[in-house]
């Protein structure tokens, strides 16, 4: 099934190659249909998902150079899932915004899923690798060919050499693990115990590369570029899935592999997290370009994840966990919102934008919603993920929760007034004009996430209950 | 398990005590709102505590000028650049600009060179440090400022 799942894109590049390029409405309704395709499939596995089952499930072999086992479990099933939701949403999105190579715009997308569920499905340290770099190539040329300005050749290099020098030093810890142990499949290293100081050094390694990819302050630069200058799908792509290459790489290698180096490394773990929500949160507050707001409040999202990540007990691993599917559904949405705006007016500064709730009355509700999700409202999505964190947290230790409390706040702070910029005031009939709503494609697009938000927002058991076990065998 | 509905059994029997006595006892709320003491508490009640000065005074400003100066300005678009890919491409700028100039045609100046990629390499391969190869450094630069002197002189 899962061989399926990661061959069907590679079937619809097939069928693209042969469709003329200009014929870009048969594209389109290829690429949409194998990424619907893709979805069903993810669906069914969840709806096959065994939650009172041990381990991975689902599991094939494959025989490249040595055996390649991939499998899922209660934390993958899920990133598969929101994996493939948005690849179908994104080219749903991008129906009318993208004219040119859209072929090849579509290919990307395809090519760009079939890496994202490999990663998250393969259990071979050597193979997550090469998965987790693979990525990056649909990546940089979607930013490269369809980003937005003479920018985008910066960014899009930023983000790859970024994220390749980090994984370069995970890619000298596989190589150290595959030398001393003699393989580099996961499960056969979840029974292999390294000494403490070994731990210590590959779980740095580990760290170098996922710590750019989540990304943790410092290392985080390279998102706001990428952002700004990619085109909406990308920056969904981005913020909805890429992101949680990272928070994945913790939560699958670095804690379960090196148990005693991640709780010697949790201090400096709750430290760089605050640092990351405080700072970036009131970063945010100042500035000017839509996307950019969002990309820092992505990274302070991030920073609660990390938070709950090394917390060490149920609440805070669950929490993180649903804090990365909420971030997948909301922030996607933001992207998407912002996405709107530009289609219309191509421009992303905050200052051209004011009272659009008198001209786009449906697409404010939206944005409102997204806006009051991002910041944690109760009912949605990220409250859910927020508030177990927090727990979580306060569980290992009051003084940092009480400190990443702050970023709610300031979170709060940044969110309410950007809708207030962009929604309410006098409209700037001046500076732009032919104000017209969300059309039936767009408001198709947004139902989804509003639907997913809310239901994990009320009754986030359902997403619990698979990642229950997993979770649990982690803590143990 | 009781605990847990604690919240939502006081929510709700607020907001029906509420409807109650305002539709069922509106003159009962009335004449204890209107009694003296009814009115010192709505008054200190309904006061303007100036809470919104407080934030809008102290705090606000304080937290967006440090996120523009300090976290935005400073470390992000400042400390971190430079350290980050963009001080590292400048810097590999540099470097290479000054790699360029050492390429003259002299040569002394490809000589002193070997000698110095000598220097390095016999450190590496011999297990102590030799004070002869110090010597023999010191002595090359010599010769590189000697050589560059009468440059010099030819050229003026």
């Amino acid at each position: 099934m899962l061989s399926n799942l990661i061959l069907l894109p590679w079937l619809g590049i097939l069928v693209l190659a042969f469709v003329p390029a200009r014929n870009t409405d048969l594209i389109r309704k290829i690429g949409a249909g194998t990424a619907a395709l893709c979805f069903v499939l993810s669906l069914q596995l969840w709806v096959l998902f065994d939650n009172q089952a041990v381990g991975f499930q689902f599991v094939e072999v494959k025989t490249w150079m040595f055996p390649v086992y991939f499998g899922i479990d209660g934390i993958s099933l899920f990133f598969v899932l929101l994996t493939t939701f948005l690849i179908f949403l994104c080219i749903i999105a991008t129906w009318e915004s993208i004219q040119t190579h859209v072929k090849a715009y579509m290919m990307a997308f395809l090519v760009m899923g079939s890496f994202l569920v490999c990663v998250f499905t393969v259990l071979d340290l050597l193979f997550f690798y090469i998965f987790f770099e693979s990525v990056l190539i649909p990546m940089f040329l979607m930013i490269g060919i369809w980003g937005s300005r003479a920018r985008k050749g910066r960014a899009a290099y930023l983000f790859f050499f970024y994220t390749l020098l980090g994984s370069l030093f995970m890619l000298l810890a596989i190589l150290t693990i595959a030398f001393e142990t003699g393989t580099t499949d996961y499960q056969v290293l979840l029974t292999t115990t390294w000494s403490e100081s070994r731990q210590i050094f590959l779980w740095l390694a580990f760290f170098a590369s996922f710590a750019v990819k989540v990304p943790m302050v410092p290392f985080h630069i390279w998102l706001p570029e990428a952002h700004v200058e990619a085109p909406t799908a990308g920056s969904v792509m981005l913020a909805g899935v890429l992101l949680k290459l990272g928070t994945y790489g913790f939560i699958r290698f670095s804690i379960p592999l090196f148990p005693e180096a991640s709780a010697y490394f949790t201090p400096f773990m709750f430290t760089m997290s605050i640092v990351a929500i405080v700072y970036t949160s009131l970063t945010t507050l100042r500035q000017g370009d839509l996307k950019k707001i969002i990309a820092y409040s992505s990274v302070a999202h991030m920073g609660f994840v990390t938070l709950g990540l090394f917390t060490g007990n149920i609440v805070g691993l669950e929490g993180a966990m649903m804090i990365m599917l909420s971030h997948g559904w909301v922030s996607s949405a933001l992207f998407l919102c912002v996405g709107v705006l530009y289609d219309r007016y191509h421009t992303r500064l905050v200052k051209y934008y004011q009272g659009l709730t008198q001209a786009m009355p449906l697409f404010a509700i939206v944005f409102t919603f997204f806006s009051m999700a991002n910041l944690g409202f109760p009912g949605t999505s990220s409250f859910a993920g927020e508030f177990m964190s927090l727990a979580g947290a306060f569980e290992a230790n009051v003084t940092v929760a009480i400190l990443a409390a702050i970023g709610t706040v300031l979170g709060a702070a940044y969110s309410v007034w950007l809708c207030n910029r962009v929604l309410f005031g006098p409209l700037q009939t001046e500076v732009l004009s032919g104000y017209s709503d969300l059309v039936r494609r767009e408001a198709a697009v947004f139902a989804p996430l509003i639907f997913m938000t809310l239901w994990m927002g009320i009754y986030p058991e359902v997403f619990l209950q698979p990642m229950h076990l997993s979770i649990l065998y982690l803590c143990a | 398990m009781s605990i847990k509905w604690i919240p939502l059994v006081f929510s709700l029997g607020g907001a029906t005590l509420a409807v109650v006595l305002y539709h069922g006892f509106a003159p009962l709320v009335h004449s204890i709102q209107m009694s003296p003491q009814g009115r010192e508490l709505t008054l200190f009640l309904t006061k303007k505590w100036l809470f919104d000065r407080v934030y809008n005074e102290c705090i606000v400003p304080v937290a967006l000028r440090f996120g523009y100066t300090t976290t935005y300005k400073a470390l992000d678009k400042g400390l971190i650049e430079q350290f980050g890919p963009f001080g590292i491409s400048n810097g590999v700028e540099k470097l290479v600009d000054n790699v360029k100039q050492l390429h003259s045609g002299y040569i002394y100046h490809a000589a002193f060179w070997m000698i110095s990629a000598l220097f390095i390499g016999l450190l590496f391969v011999s297990p102590g440090f030799d004070i002869r190869l110090l010597w023999i450094l010191m002595i090359s630069i010599l010769f590189v400022v000697q050589g560059d002197k009468q440059t010099e002189n030819t050229n003026a």
